[in-house]
């Protein structure tokens, strides 16, 4: 079984609202995908059909093919981690560990203690007791030691400090080179992940609006900057994303690839060619008037 | 790999072990209120009143909440785990079978713990009632009944989970659960909230009344299977 995922034409809704719309998508085993989306864009609806937690409207979810929805062989294999809250969960995190392990076939349990000393999580303290920033990283341990073949972590960073995102976001590495799996990471901290990402995509409004390699993507969209008038006439005809100006300089960020012909021509013009971070193309996509 | 087709007794397993704590709690809250009633409001119209007819009240009770319970506490818990929602309905049965077979054997020791305290010690802690005639089929009939009330609050709990304000619909058919194995085997309503009902049943033999039982809380917990097939589960 390759442990591929495929949606076709994907929608659901909640109550009235249509949270996807038509959406599809094919995730090559072994990757790490970024799923990007401001809030409400419908990450985690997403998130929750590919892990079963919820069945679609319409269209179709498959993983190797088949439909994981209380699927008693895939269902084991798909790890999903959200925010959640702890607050009655007396246990220590070490007896948690052990209770995942009986459940979950691909939890390492000594990975999980390892990377625990390596977050400064106590193993004999109880759950509820922990910060949440600790939580956070209790939280994305049961996603990292578990070598499912595919494992969803839904914003779970978010509370932890710089430093302890720091050693998750190596810890990521680490796994992927251990044993490669599919991961999809939702976050809003773009710039901060970006690296990780073989894959985007981005979600707005419930659509999908990229679903591109994380290098192309990058290279589909550059800056123009030079003086406003012959940088507006440039990029006049182009789809252009955004725009900043100072004095009598303008740099206009496009959504184009950066054939020769264009090089040339901004060459020409004696303009200059800039790069666009991730962050700021989702930014420039997602923008809302 | 190893293959995950073990999930439902590992639920059952889990959840029998904590539902069994809370158990024993309830049951030795309920033993000491008894014995501290006995000793001190010794009065004559409670002089017959033993542990079992005290005891049965409230484990109903406790019964219904812990079903009330099992959505709100077990099911995302157990989904995140990866468990199947099948699995996770075989799972809960067995425990809540187990449960009502724990709780209804524990009730019975204290019973006789009561009756021994009685006998060997100047307190009166009542007859042994009911038990010296026909032990085995109070037992049964005990468990039966604390498996409907269990079956009744789960279905309570998935409608809610599942339909919201429509959960209200789901109240109805546990209300109709619970009244029908009351009538089964109490023969009138007196038990329940719809004690102002004036229905009575005759009294049934007890395979008869046996035999409905399994019937009416195999219909109650099939429709949590239905319910619970394709619920889906709420991301906190």
């Amino acid at each position: 079984m390759d442990f591929n995922i495929t949606a076709k034409n994907v929608s659901m809704k909640y109550k009235e609202d249509d949270v996807l719309k038509n959406i599809s998508f094919h995730l090559e085993h072994g990757k790490i995908y970024g799923l990007l989306g401001r809030n409400g864009a419908g990450k985690t609806s997403l998130l929750s059909l590919l892990a079963s937690f919820r069945e679609p409207n319409s269209g179709e979810i498959t993983v190797g093919e088949e439909n994981p929805f209380e699927n008693e062989e895939i269902m084991p294999r798909i790890n999903f981690l959200f925010e959640k809250d702890y607050t009655y969960e007396y246990d220590p995190v070490k007896k948690y560990f052990e209770f995942a392990k009986r459940y979950r076939p691909d939890f390492d349990i000594n990975y999980a203690e390892e990377l625990a000393t390596r977050f400064k999580l106590p193993l004999d303290k109880p759950i509820k007791d922990l910060s949440s920033g600790m939580q956070s990283a209790f939280n994305a341990i049961l996603g990292l030691a578990d070598f499912s073949p595919i494992t969803i972590l839904d914003e779970v960073y978010l509370a932890m400090d710089a430093p302890t995102r720091e050693k998750f976001y190596e810890a990521v590495i680490e796994v992927q080179q251990k044993k490669p799996r599919t991961m999809i990471l939702s976050t809003h901290l773009v710039s901060e992940m970006d690296y990780l990402f073989d894959h985007v995509l981005i979600l707005h409004n419930g659509e999908l609006l990229v679903n591109e390699p994380f290098d192309e993507l990058v290279n589909h969209a550059f800056s123009i900057i030079g003086e406003a008038e012959k940088v507006d006439a440039i990029t006049m005809n182009m789809n252009r994303l955004g725009s900043k100006q100072l004095g009598p300089t303008k740099s206009v960020t496009v959504y184009e690839n950066l054939t020769e012909e264009i090089g040339t021509e901004i060459e020409k013009q004696g303009l200059e060619v800039g790069p666009v971070s991730l962050q700021e193309l989702f930014i420039h996509l997602t923008e809302e008037e | 790999m190893m293959k995950d087709n073990s999930a439902s007794p590992k639920i059952a397993k889990d959840t029998f072990l904590i539902q069994l704590n809370w158990a024993i709690w309830f049951i030795s809250i309920v033993f000491a209120i008894f014995v501290v009633v006995r000793v001190f409001f010794n009065h004559t119209d409670v002089i017959d009143v033993n542990f079992l007819s005290i005891a049965l009240p409230p484990s109903k009770i406790f019964m219904l909440v812990t079903g009330i319970m099992v959505c709100f506490t077990f099911l995302e818990y157990f989904i995140s785990l990866r468990a199947t929602r099948k699995q996770f309905f075989k799972g809960i049965v067995l425990s809540s079978i187990g449960v009502a077979i724990v709780i209804t054997v524990f009730t019975f020791i204290l019973q006789g713990l009561a009756y021994v305290l009685g006998e060997f010690t100047p307190l009166n802690l009542g007859q042994l009632g009911v038990f010296e005639n026909e032990g085995i089929l109070f037992i049964v009939q005990h468990i039966m009944m604390l498996i409907a009330y269990y079956s009744a609050g789960w279905i309570i709990s998935i409608g809610f989970y599942r339909y919201g304000i429509g959960g209200l619909l789901f109240v109805l058919i546990g209300l109709a659960v619970i009244s029908g194995v009351e009538l089964l085997w109490e023969g009138n309503l007196s038990n329940t909230i719809l004690n102002w009902l004036n229905v009575q049943v005759s009294s049934l033999n007890f395979f008869t009344a046996l035999l409905l039982s399994i019937a009416l809380i195999s219909l109650s917990y099939l429709i949590v299977k239905r319910v619970t097939n394709r619920v889906p589960i709420k991301v906190s």
